[in-house]
């Protein structure tokens, strides 16, 4: 399996917050899409910021199309799309005065693409962006990001704050970019019933650490979540279970095969578990 | 690297556009007032305008994160650093055009400058300019943008003091050493210079280390 991303044994502390990515390891395999999920502070934004190279890891390594970024890869950058949480443009600049800042940064800048996916997105190509909203910077945003013909795109709550019928036209472009089994993207989102949408992978972060990685079909086939009594709960084999919550009335249990549970604890009602709920046990729950 | 220079154009337009308005203002002062020492001062303020509301892009560049952003293109950290002092060079020669303007004013106006020192306003304008930027940048880039107009001040200021200091020593040297003379103007220009070089090389070390 060719793999566009490869991340082993990533830490990064910052001395001033004490917050420490520990020990991160994943990878997104090419023709995928990894989403990459955690509560606000988990360590996201830094596990992006350090494959961006825009932070200075403490140790571990990190392949992009298997590589190790530095910063005199100029070349490898050109295969890089990359969308952070806000457009990150000049306000002074308009889509068309972007371009031509563009031109002149990328190689492999393609002023047809890029036109096809502003008039897609419907984007005035001379009002300045300092009057766009938000849905139409990350537009901008994402246009600009795939119209150097990247293979890897990195992308940081690019959907967040952004309306459904504008999510979905931005999802619909994910997935037409990763037709090509060359092409990767890891997105970073809060919005998990965007993963759970386009998804091939979900990788779970919490406090600096991956607590899980595993293929989307398995989260939301496989994985479950057990309805227990506090009885049925006591019987329950600490290792089948993955993490716990005790709610007012029933305790939920995420479990890795709800089918194989459901015949090993017979009379306990097992769920189909969406990504969001599963978030929430494992960051919320016990062990 | 092409790009760069167009990104930190159009993050100056404003500021230019400004600038020239008022540098265009200062080289109509001749027309009605004819003076040595004025013209020297106009020519000075006409290269400084263009570097002092620099912080205003800088502010706005860093508001919309495209400090970090631009790390993500397909260019070095150097390369940044060497597009901002370039843009920062192309500001004081625009500001030097337009003292030339000036010179243009009294040349047509037939005011006879023989006895004129057109020197000192030209090297106190670059000195002061390049001195400014080159203590200016390397600290907003090191500390942010957010006390940006104080530190142009101060830096402004730093930058005259500098020029006293030369005096001062050319004076301890040389016999007849005057503050608005080209002796002193001359050495600071130098200085200026050869500051701006040590800022460059600072503001890339500090860009090669900084974490956005």
């Amino acid at each position: 399996m060719n793999l566009s991303l490869e991340i082993t044994g990533l830490t990064k502390s910052y001395a001033d917050s004490g917050f420490m990515l520990d020990n991160v390891s994943f990878a997104v395999p090419s023709g995928t899409i990894m989403g990459f999920v955690g509560e606000n502070g988990a360590g996201k934004t830094t596990t992006i910021k350090s494959i961006l190279n825009t932070v200075q890891i403490d140790s571990g390594t990190i392949r992009l199309l298997g590589r190790e970024m530095k910063d005199t890869d100029t070349a490898l950058r050109e295969d890089i799309g990359v969308v952070l949480d806000s457009a990150n443009f000049p306000a002074v600049l308009t889509p068309a005065k972007l371009a031509k800042v563009m031109r002149g940064v990328y190689k492999q800048w393609d002023q047809e693409v890029y036109t096809k996916l502003t008039g897609k997105f419907g984007l005035p190509m001379n009002q300045k962006i300092s009057g766009f909203s938000r849905g139409m910077t990350m537009k901008l945003a994402i246009a600009a990001a795939l119209s150097h013909h990247p293979k890897l795109l990195i992308l940081d709550e690019a959907t967040s704050g952004l309306d459904p019928v504008t999510r979905e036209e931005i999802l619909e472009v994910f997935l037409e970019f990763v037709e090509d089994e060359r092409h990767a993207i890891l997105m970073s989102s809060h919005i998990t019933s965007d993963l759970e949408k386009i998804a091939d992978y979900i990788t779970f972060i919490h406090q600096g650490q991956i607590i899980l990685t595993a293929m989307k079909d398995e989260l939301i086939y496989d994985y479950g979540v057990a309805r227990c009594t506090s009885s049925q709960f006591q019987s329950i084999a600490e290792g089948d279970r993955l993490a716990y919550r005790v709610r007012e009335h029933q305790t939920d249990v995420l479990v890795r095969d709800r089918r194989i549970f459901e015949q090993q604890y017979s009379g306990i009602t097992v769920d189909q578990v969406s990504i969001e709920e599963i978030l929430l046990l494992l960051v919320k729950g016990a062990k | 690297m092409r790009g760069l220079l167009l990104n930190n154009y159009y993050s100056l337009q404003n500021t230019i556009k400004t600038s020239l308005g008022i540098a265009l203002m200062l080289a109509l002062v001749p027309l009605a007032v004819i003076d040595n020492s004025i013209l020297n001062a106009i020519i000075g303020a006409q290269i400084l305008v263009f570097v002092v509301s620099i912080g205003a892009s800088l502010q706005a560049d860093e508001a919309s994160k495209w400090n970090r952003f631009e790390l993500t293109l397909p260019i070095r950290r150097r390369t940044v650093i060497y597009a901002k002092y370039l843009s920062f060079l192309l500001l004081i020669l625009m500001g030097t055009a337009m003292s030339l303007i000036t010179i243009g004013v009294i040349y047509a106006k037939g005011v006879d400058t023989s006895g004129w020192s057109l020197s000192t306003g030209f090297t106190f304008g670059l000195s002061l300019a390049i001195t400014t930027l080159a203590i200016y940048y390397p600290v907003v880039l090191k500390f942010g943008v957010d006390k940006s107009e104080l530190m142009v001040m101060v830096a402004a200021g730093i930058a005259v003091v500098l020029r006293i200091l030369v005096w001062l020593l050319l004076g301890r040297f040389m016999d007849g050493i005057n503050f608005n003379g080209p002796e002193t103007g001359y050495a600071s220009l130098l200085l200026a210079v050869l500051l701006f070089a040590v800022s460059y090389v600072t503001a890339v070390r500090i860009q090669r280390n900084k974490e956005f």
